[in-house]
């Protein structure tokens, strides 16, 4: 191999290592985000108790908008949420909406201390055991909102505490 | 060392209590990342969210399911990016193959390079040394031999 | 007050290095000694300047003076005096400054100890270094600057991560920057005999003794992190290619080939553009690795704080690399020599070889390691890239190169007979088959431990058998000279270079099979409750009590634990789970039983409501051999640091006679 080739290569392997790095810096998403991969797909179903002793099942909202929120009382985004949540819901349900909060990896107690704490009234309830339902929705961290349609599609996923603003226009759109 | 070494080993002959359900469940989370963590598999980590997923497995073990069905599980709900390891096939190729590749690469051309000097060597006629030359070489190992 | 003076000193330091460059450029542009003198002088004052920087830093964390920010976020008023000074490099700006503190150490070093032989290159090493500590103290003045106030002054400080109180965090930075660090003079020589034009070997020679010390410090720095994530992280491993770990191990391969095939540039006047091109690339690499984790363009177990210094880092690189690859380039015509013909199997080859395999590692490192961000941009889809793909190609190309480690000691540089060679592999391959045949019979295994091994075995053998008859051949000569028996000690200080290499791959072999023991880790779980037993292979564990105890800074809850091995008592553990006031969630800090062979390593899952403990319990095969290693590698960095190369000392003997 001549060395004009060997330096061609070089050049061209420095360049790439910059490009990837640049991309990197500006363009990439942030490596601790990891988007759903459910998007666009039929959200799984899921059946619950509620707090109150309700028993409640995701097929029952067909037709609605549901924000199935995951949280727990240990989290501390979850507190600011919770009012951003609380206020949606408030707006919103009337007109047809539905706010889901599945608490995982918690205990009764602190979930129901929070609840009253922070003044959550819609529809609550906590995951089982083995988290199935935040397996099923692959959940990473908490607090995680998924945004799911009329027809029962996962539109989109918020990692950390959900905004206002998303809420309301995906809300909007819907109803 | 190598009496040391056979000595050490055998020390393990004696297996640990055997949990084939508890090793299964090992096998298949090593094969999983965790979530939260940064560079762990679901087996090393003690997070909740870890936890969960051991547990999961566990049961679906127990359930008869197969580890492709498990492993298939949780690819369909977190990504491809649970993989610890890529799974071998589309753009991921270019990830296994290309340093692989290189080793080829590189292999050949030195093999070539480096039989064509040994091809030289054996042309050439090597010269014997003359009285000169072996007086100096003499003078300098033992000017070394101070080391 | 003290505060200002540091940030002052910075600034103070900055204007001189400027001033030391341009000095240093003008003096050997128009041949004025006085202003590369001056240049000199400044470098001095360099060093003074940027300890006066640091030891204001130090004086402010154990002051606890929070006005200043770096110190409000990484120390608190109740962390152990001990952490608050290793604090300093607790986050990037102090690592910055540690940074820079050794590298005008290092400069001030060598424009005081290379005063009067390299004087035609000298002016422009100290260019290069001068143009370095430019660029970290612009950092450290602008981006990076540790001596920024904080308004309001806070209370308290937000206290040292508690996975950095650990003795680990005294040595493991310090050795790391060593290491990297002390690549830059070489490669400052490098540059320097570029500029010059002077392009003999005597850049090489000079810096052959830094290239040396920037590899031991670098190889324990990295061993001593691996200890460190044994102890701490508690997952019972030592590497698990993370970012930041393969941020320090591409600059580690590449240095070592440089270590290598600067030997084959002394010895046969070949590789000489190559080993520019190493050490270029080994200095880039370090540089790079820091952007890496810093930038946070990827995850990483060190990024505890992502910074916007990224784009600084990449400009610079990108600059650095023009400059040197440019000036290379344009040399390379007076720098290439005609290749010397040689046999298959010689040392030059070997050396070749040695080359490509680690070039081969580090890409492949570099590769897995930015692969996802390649996944993202080119197929939009997120990627995990942990230890089974690294493992994966690591292990074969890992079991070749300890293969040539063995081979390469008894290797001619032109050629070898086939019969010397026979006899030199015979007997160390017949150790190893039948060791490691015997092992798989008796333990089961699969093809990389067989051949891992077998490989570290027979290396092993080769260099063990290499040293005692080095030993024996230097007594013969000492009887043939003096007529009479020498000491063991004088035999062992003769030939220090050859044993020296001797001794150190003895150290990668004791790692190696450090390495191997991970095929025979077993790992189990249980819960127990105070009184109960449980036998895990030859040890019983007898769970004795709960303990709860107060640290300085955090609350502790453990358990203690009998051992008994093979039947004898054998000492007490006791994991714990800590809780920081800072970290909502505990820490584990596992509990290890160690003994040569093998480690017993113990980590707290639990204590439950019925006050049982469920613990996870690993038997892992050879972990000592790892730490032990590095014994070896200091004895025999000592070894080969004692040696003075042939030209050096003609230097001397002839200065005498004339």
């Amino acid at each position: 191999m001549s060395k004009r080739s060997f330096i061609f290569l070089g050049i061209l392997l420095g360049c790439s290592i910059l490009a990837i790095m640049l991309y990197g810096l500006f363009f990439a998403s942030n490596p601790k985000e990891i988007p759903s991969a459910q998007i666009g797909l039929k959200a799984k179903p899921f059946t619950v108790t509620t707090f109150d002793g309700k028993k409640i099942s995701l097929d029952n909202f067909i037709g609605k908008p549901v924000i199935v929120n995951f949280w727990a009382s240990w989290c501390i985004s979850c507190r600011q949420e919770a009012h951003i949540l609380e206020a949606a819901h408030q707006k919103f349900t009337p007109k047809g909406a539905v706010f889901i909060g599945i608490a995982i990896n918690d205990t009764r107690e602190a979930s129901l201390a929070f609840i009253k704490r922070y003044g959550k009234t819609y529809l609550l309830a906590p995951d089982d055991k083995l988290g199935s339902i935040s397996l099923d929705y692959g959940v990473t961290a908490v607090p995680e909102t998924f945004f799911i349609d009329k027809n029962g599609i996962i539109i989109n996923k918020i990692l950390g505490a959900t905004g206002r603003a998303t809420l309301e226009e995906f809300l909007n759109e819907q109803l | 060392m190598v009496m040391m070494l056979i000595v050490g080993f055998s020390g393990s002959l004696f297996f640990l209590k055997a949990d084939d359900m508890e090793d299964r469940v090992r096998e298949i989370s090593h094969k999983l990342r965790c979530p939260t963590c940064q560079a762990m598999s679901v087996k090393e980590s003690d997070a909740g969210l870890s936890l969960n997923m051991k547990n999961k497995i566990r049961e679906m073990l127990q359930e008869g399911k197969s580890e492709e069905e498990i492993l298939t599980f949780f690819e369909e709900r977190y990504g491809e990016w649970i993989l610890r390891s890529p799974k071998k096939e589309g753009f991921n190729l270019f990830l296994w193959l290309l340093p692989g590749f290189l080793i080829v690469i590189a292999s050949i051309l030195l093999f070539r390079s480096l039989l064509k000097r040994s091809r030289d060597i054996e042309q050439k006629k090597l010269d014997p040394l003359s009285e000169n030359e072996k007086k100096l070489i003499d003078q300098e190992l033992n000017h070394y031999q101070s080391d | 007050m003290i505060i200002n003076i540091g940030y002052f000193a910075i600034l103070a330091a900055m204007a001189l290095v400027v001033y030391a460059a341009l000095s240093a450029t003008l003096g050997v542009r128009y041949n004025h000694n006085n202003l590369v003198q001056s240049a000199r002088n400044s470098l001095l004052a360099v060093f003074i300047l940027t300890a006066i920087a640091y030891l204001a830093l130090c004086y402010a964390f154990s002051a606890n003076d929070f006005s200043v920010r770096f110190v409000a976020l990484h120390s608190s008023i109740d962390l152990p005096f001990f952490y608050k000074l290793t604090a300093v490099w607790g986050g990037m700006e102090g690592s910055l400054l540690l940074w820079q503190l050794i590298l005008s150490f290092f400069t001030a070093v060598v424009v005081v100890r290379y005063k009067n032989n390299n004087r035609d290159i000298l002016p422009h090493a100290m260019v290069v270094l001068a143009l370095i500590m430019a660029f970290l103290l612009f950092l450290l003045i602008g981006w990076s600057n540790p001596f920024i106030r904080a308004y309001p002054v806070p209370l308290d400080g937000q206290g040292l991560n508690p996975l950095l109180q650990n003795p680990g965090m005294v040595y493991h930075p310090p050795s790391l920057y060593l290491g990297y660090v002390g690549f830059s003079i070489p490669f400052a020589f490098a540059i320097a005999s570029l500029l010059r034009g002077k392009l003999d070997n005597e850049w090489i020679l000079t810096t052959r003794r830094w290239t040396l010390f920037s590899w031991f410090f670098l190889t324990v720095g990295m061993l001593l992190g691996a200890q460190w994530a044994y102890i701490e992280l508690g997952w019972g491993g030592y590497w698990a290619w993370d970012p930041v770990e393969n941020a320090s191990l591409m600059p580690w391969l590449t240095g070592t080939a440089f270590l290598h095939s600067v030997i084959v540039q002394e010895k046969r006047n070949g590789l000489r553009i190559w080993n520019m091109v190493l050490i270029i690339t080994t200095f880039l690499l370090s540089i790079l690795g820091t952007f890496i984790t810093r930038s946070g363009v990827l995850g990483s177990v060190h990024a505890f704080s992502k910074s916007n210094i990224g784009p600084a880092f990449l400009i610079f690189i990108v600059v650095v690399s023009l400059i040197s690859f440019g000036l290379l380039i344009n040399r390379q015509e007076n720098l290439s020599t005609k290749p010397q013909t040689s046999g298959l199997f010689c040392k030059e080859n070997s050396f070749l070889l040695n080359n490509i395999i680690f070039l081969v590692m580090a890409f492949t490192v570099l590769y897995g390691t930015i692969f996802p961000l390649l996944a993202e941009a080119l197929a939009n889809k997120k990627l995990s890239i942990q230890a089974p793909f690294f493992n994966s190609i690591m292990t074969p190309l890992g079991i070749v190169m300890i293969l040539l480690m063995g081979v390469t000691h008894f290797l001619g540089w032109k050629k070898t007979s086939s019969r010397l060679l026979i006899r030199n592999t015979l007997i160390p391959f017949f150790i190893a088959l039948i060791t490691m045949s015997l092992v798989s019979y008796k333990l089961g295994s699969t093809w990389q431990m067989f051949l891992l091994g077998g490989s570290t075995l027979f290396a092993g053998s080769i260099i063990l058998i290499e040293f005692v008859q080095s030993v024996r051949i230097n007594r013969s000569q000492e009887a043939k000279k003096t007529g009479r028996k020498s000491s063991l000690f004088k035999t062992l200080i003769k030939d220090r270079r050859r044993k020296g290499g001797l001794i150190i791959h003895l150290g990668i072999v004791l790692f190696a099979i450090g390495v191997c023991g991970n095929f025979f880790n077993q790992e189990t779980s249980f819960t127990f409750s105070a009184g109960e037993q449980q036998v895990v292979d030859k040890y019983i564990l007898t769970f004795k009590e709960i303990k709860q105890f107060q640290r300085q800074n955090s609350r502790n809850e453990g358990i203690e634990i009998d051992i008994k091995k093979n039947g004898n008592p054998s000492g007490t553990i006791l994991p714990v789970k800590s809780y920081y006031p800072t970290s909502s969630q505990p820490m584990t800090e596992v509990a290890i039983h160690r003994s040569l062979f093998e480690d017993l390593y113990v980590s707290l899952s639990s204590i439950n409501r019925d006050n049982s403990a469920t613990v996870v319990v690993h038997i892992n095969p050879m972990v000592s051999f790892l730490w032990v290693s590095m014994i070896f590698f200091l004895i025999g960095i000592l070894y080969s640091l004692s040696y003075k190369p042939a030209q050096f000392r003609n230097i001397k003997t002839k200065n005498r006679k004339g």
